[in-house]
């Protein structure tokens, strides 16, 4: 055993583990580091400002106790997504282990060199997750909530420590066992019971745990090591031994962690030796119960589409190493819904209601099911041209594909997401008149989210070299996970009632959204040149993609300074004035840096032809909407949310032509020269209207009223290329409008 | 109208940023040939095959395959031709029929002629016995089987190899050039891109050459080997190499 070569396998495995991030490989511990502290502290102030401390109150210790010794008994699991298993059953590693085993390197060397890559990478990302789970949750305690993430996240450290050196040993053992099958469907079936151990363990443990007494003895399972995570993590937050004493405890996690490193010195090349005996070929055999379900599936699709279906439901269901990752996906999912019920860390909380219950469900529900998708979604590769290139040589291939591969996921993943609820609800972990809420909720999300992530890997395809590109994608589906998940919990915490009629708007929303997603998915696979993985198309919706992103920091995010004076001095001309100034900096700052975007306006005959033209029509169209508005809404006119400030008429005035300025400046301006850059002129114009109408949305008719404002100042943007024309024309409608609706 | 040319290109542009991949290709093809495609790596051969399968879209010009024109009748052309990528294109978690299967079925074939399709070929390049293996468990030659079985599976009028004896034993190659020369005989049209002469000579009766996206000469293979003493001086001379015995 030689350190030079641990160092070299450790760089190779790690290199392979997180190649897809390869530029970013050396800060990604710190930035799982600092994201866990972020995330946790942004949480728990969320919490705080809606709910109070009341709500943050901590547990009872006994149910935060099992919580959290459920929660450290799942992570023990995380060594199944060990590259090493990987090398010993996967066909194309093979010959990579052979050529390993052939240099002077033992398979010990091997061994450490995988356990420190697992550490680099694992440890960090799982003590992001558990961290990023309990934290928010565990209410005041002894310290602050950053000290309380930082213990939380230490203790977890140690326990996972002790998986991956245990699973790093272990996992050549289960992927041995399951390569061992010749046939395809049973090593499938033996893989499922591995995930299915993990999913029925948990309500074994909870029983251990319930009927054990803090006080006394915990019996056995004081000495199974996520137990004594748990006892170290009481201890630390809350300085109360359970059971034996947390030195002793520390001690005996580090006492395993010694163990299982010698164990694994000693039986490493046994290990790789019987591993390297099995040289057996599986085979798909056709005439098996699974094969003739599958077939009776997708009768009712047409051929083409069931055959997509069918065939990558078997390549996904086949790659162990894939379903190892759904298998930690789905645990993870468990676990947040057990903790976050009624029947786990809220047990004793009065205020929290059947309502509440419902929202952190969804919650959990969602952003759970959003990783467990993007596996299953990566699970295709776009890294592989020529299967691409395949597909799109048959006719309508990319249409095909794109509907059959986004059904095979929805397929699979909502039996494996009502499966858990069912067993949730028959294990009395949830409240049985959420079930069938629940699973609608279900299929909707999964629906919405199988179709996200093929628009986002199609449009944004990033074979290894583009480690950003990888990036961004899982960045920008979290993102938008996360913004559907906080939606449940912001509509209940803040106590609004929620009308029937728009659950429907939502599932109708839902599946138009769905529906919008995998026509960019499959337009973007049809356009999508194979040298350069992108088109036209894809940068096109890219580009939009990120004028929204400028929109929303520069116009709405910026702007909450402003707000934050609004509340705090009740003052709204000076927050109107902060707000727009802000708003009206960063123009500047960015025409001032792109000065190619700065163009003298053109003084001439046909650009003032234009301006009054456009502005005839608006002030058309928008004197018309007006009579229709004060017709529906009694008191509401196109100016109602100034009147609600309750402003005078001049001031009223000086801020609508301010307005004028910053609006134009921006709208036209900044947004529109940055959406055109790779947009059509349509598509630039729908972006700003969209945006500019979201503005303006008190009522559906000032939405729309707000949509041919844009489109007709867009044009006359495109026409004359300065803002200097729509300024004048936005100023004329609106003084002109204004003394209209004033009389 | 009969169609007359297998392949009728017409000024064909391919542009990737500011670099032309390909540039104003004009070639015609009459059907029944089997043309060699040579040239450098990355001299455009990939890129050209791509853009008359369908895959990709060229940047300007227009092509007919077989009589459809490649810019308002891409589904008849996806139809009628059959791809073999550069590597193996393959499902590896699928069986070898069921990879064929999928893949016949993307081309709209029914099931009955898969099967047919399938044990014929299958059995030819000698790998029926091994259809329900997992394509990950097959060696680069079967691999190669495979993708040249999923090519040719919808008997198609128009044939686009990418290297397709790369990795075959000597029996093997000598059965897909048989295939290939009974394509030929049935009045099908079949593009070779390579860069091994040896198949060229041995397969091919027209030849096209190409450097840096231009076309540096087409005719026939008899034509092009009286210009030299071999075909590889006379290649060697295309390309500005000297030739030295």
């Amino acid at each position: 055993m030689k350190l030079q070569h641990i160092k070299a396998v450790f760089k190779a495995e790690y290199y392979t583990t997180t190649s897809k991030f390869r530029k970013y490989r050396t800060f990604i511990p710190f930035l799982f580091l600092g994201g866990v502290i972020i995330f946790s502290y942004i949480l728990r102030v969320i919490y705080e400002l809606f709910r109070g401390e009341q709500f943050v109150q901590d547990p009872p210790l006994p149910t935060f106790f099992s919580i959290i010794a459920i929660f450290s008994y799942f992570t023990l699991f995380a060594p199944l997504l060990s590259p090493l298993g990987r090398v010993v059953y996967d066909g194309g590693a093979r010959s990579r282990r052979e050529v390993a085993l052939n240099a002077p390197v033992t398979a010990r060397d091997l061994l450490y060199g995988n356990l420190l890559s697992n550490l680099a990478f694992f440890l960090p990302f799982f003590g992001f997750i558990g961290t990023l789970t309990l934290a928010p949750f565990i209410g005041s305690g002894l310290y602050s909530p950053l000290i309380t993430s930082l213990a939380l996240f230490a203790i977890l450290s140690i326990l996972i420590l002790v998986g991956l050196v245990a699973g790093t040993l272990v996992s050549p053992i289960i992927f041995n066992f399951i390569t061992s099958q010749e046939n395809s469907q049973s090593r499938a079936v033996v893989a499922f019971g591995v995930s299915a151990m993990l999913v029925f363990s948990l309500p074994i443990l909870r029983y251990f745990l319930e009927h054990t007494t803090l006080e006394g003895n915990l019996g056995p399972i004081t000495f199974l090591p996520f137990t004594l995570a748990a006892i170290l993590i009481i201890y630390i937050l809350y300085g109360i031994s359970i059971s034996i004493s947390p030195t002793l405890a520390l001690g005996l996690l580090l006492g395993y962690i010694v163990v299982i490193f010698i164990l694994g010195y000693l039986v490493a090349d046994i290990l790789y030796e019987q591993n390297y005996k099995q040289n057996k070929f599986t085979t798909a055999n056709p005439e098996t119960r699974g094969e003739r379900l599958l077939q009776r599936i997708i009768r009712p699709f047409p051929p083409s589409i069931g055959k997509v279906i069918s065939s990558t439901m078997k390549a996904s269901i086949r790659d162990i190493e894939h379903l190892a990752r759904l298998t930690i996906g789905i645990a993870i999912t468990i676990f947040m819904i057990f903790a976050l019920s009624s029947r786990g860390l809220f047990r004793d909380t009065t205020n929290f209601n059947q309502q509440i219950e419902l929202a952190v469900i969804v919650f959990a529900l969602v952003l759970s099911s959003a990783s467990v998708i993007f596996i299953e979604t990566s699970s295709f590769t776009v890294q592989h041209r020529d299967m691409l290139s395949l597909i799109k040589s048959s006719p309508n291939g990319a249409r095909k594909f794109v509907i059959g591969k986004a059904i095979q996921m929805m397929l699979l993943l909502t039996p494996i997401f009502m499966t858990i609820i069912f067993v949730l609800t028959g294990l009395d972990f949830l409240d049985i008149r959420n079930t069938p809420m629940l699973i609608l909720i279900v299929i909707l999300v999964v629906m919405i989210m199988t179709s996200l992530s093929m628009a986002i890997y199609l449009v944004n395809p990033s074979d290894n070299e583009e480690d950003l590109g990888n990036f961004i994608n899982l960045l920008v589906f979290y993102v938008f996970g996360f913004m559907i998940a906080v939606i449940p919990i912001i509509l209940i915490v803040a106590e609004l009632t929620i009308p029937t009629y728009v659950y429907i708007l939502i599932a109708l929303g839902s599946i138009s959204l769905s529906g919008l997603f995998l026509y960019i998915a499959s337009q973007a696979l049809e356009e999508m040149n194979l040298e350069t993985l992108d088109s036209t198309f894809s940068r096109s919706i890219l580009q939009g993609f990120k004028t929204v992103i400028l929109f929303f920091i520069t116009w709405n995010f910026l702007p909450l300074l402003g707000l934050s004076y609004l509340l705090r001095t009740n003052d709204p001309i000076g927050y109107i004035i902060l707000s727009y100034v802000i708003i009206l900096t960063s123009v500047v700052l960015y025409y001032f840096f792109s000065a190619q975007n700065f163009s003298k306006p053109k003084i001439t005959v046909t650009n003032f032809q234009s301006t009054i033209r456009n502005l005839v029509v608006m002030l058309g169209i928008g004197i018309g909407l007006s009579f229709i508005q004060s017709y529906f809404y009694e008191n509401n006119n196109l100016l109602g949310s100034y009147s609600l400030l309750g402003l005078n008429k001049s001031t009223l005035l000086l801020i609508i032509s301010l307005l004028v300025f910053v609006e134009e400046l921006f709208f036209r301006g900044m947004i529109f020269d940055y959406s055109r850059k790779e947009m059509s002129f349509w598509g630039a114009t729908s972006v700003n209207a969209i945006l500019f109408g979201l503005l303006h949305i008190l009522t559906p008719i000032s939405f729309i009223n707000a949509v041919i404002q844009t489109y007709l100042l867009c044009q006359l943007k495109e026409d004359t290329q300065s803002v200097f024309f729509t300024i004048l024309a936005h100023l004329g409608y609106n003084l002109i409008l204004v003394s209209i609706l004033f009389m | 109208m009969t169609v007359e040319y297998g392949l009728d290109i017409q000024d064909l542009v391919k542009k990737f940023d500011s670099i032309y991949a390909l540039d104003q290709i004009t070639l015609r093809i009459p059907k029944g040939r089997i043309v060699g495609l040579l040239g450098q790596n990355g001299a455009g051969k990939t890129t050209l095959v791509r853009l008359l399968s369908g895959v990709m879209k060229p940047t300007a010009g227009s092509a007919k395959i077989d009589g459809y024109d490649l810019s308002n009748q891409l589904n008849d052309v996806k139809r009628i031709t059959g791809l073999l990528p550069e590597e193996y294109a393959l499902y590896e978690k699928l069986s070898i029929f069921e990879y064929i299967e999928f893949l016949g079925t993307l081309y709209n074939m029914d099931e009955e002629r898969i099967n047919k399709r399938f044990v014929k070929l299958a059995t030819r390049l000698e790998i029926y016995q091994l259809k329900n293996r997992l394509i990950e468990t097959l060696s680069k030659g079967q691999k190669q089987k495979v993708a040249l079985i999923a090519a040719l599976i919808q008997e198609p009028r128009v044939l686009f190899l990418d290297e397709p004896l790369a990795n075959l034993d000597v029996a093997a190659q000598h059965v897909v050039r048989q295939i290939i020369r009974e394509y030929k005989a049935d009045n099908r049209t079949i593009l070779i891109a390579t860069h091994l002469l040896t198949n060229v000579e041995l397969t091919c009766d027209y030849i096209v050459i190409i450097d840096a996206g231009k076309i540096l000469f087409h005719g026939s293979i008899s034509d092009f080997k009286q210009q030299a003493d071999s075909l590889e001086e006379a290649y060697l001379n295309y390309l500005g190499v000297e030739f030295q015995e």
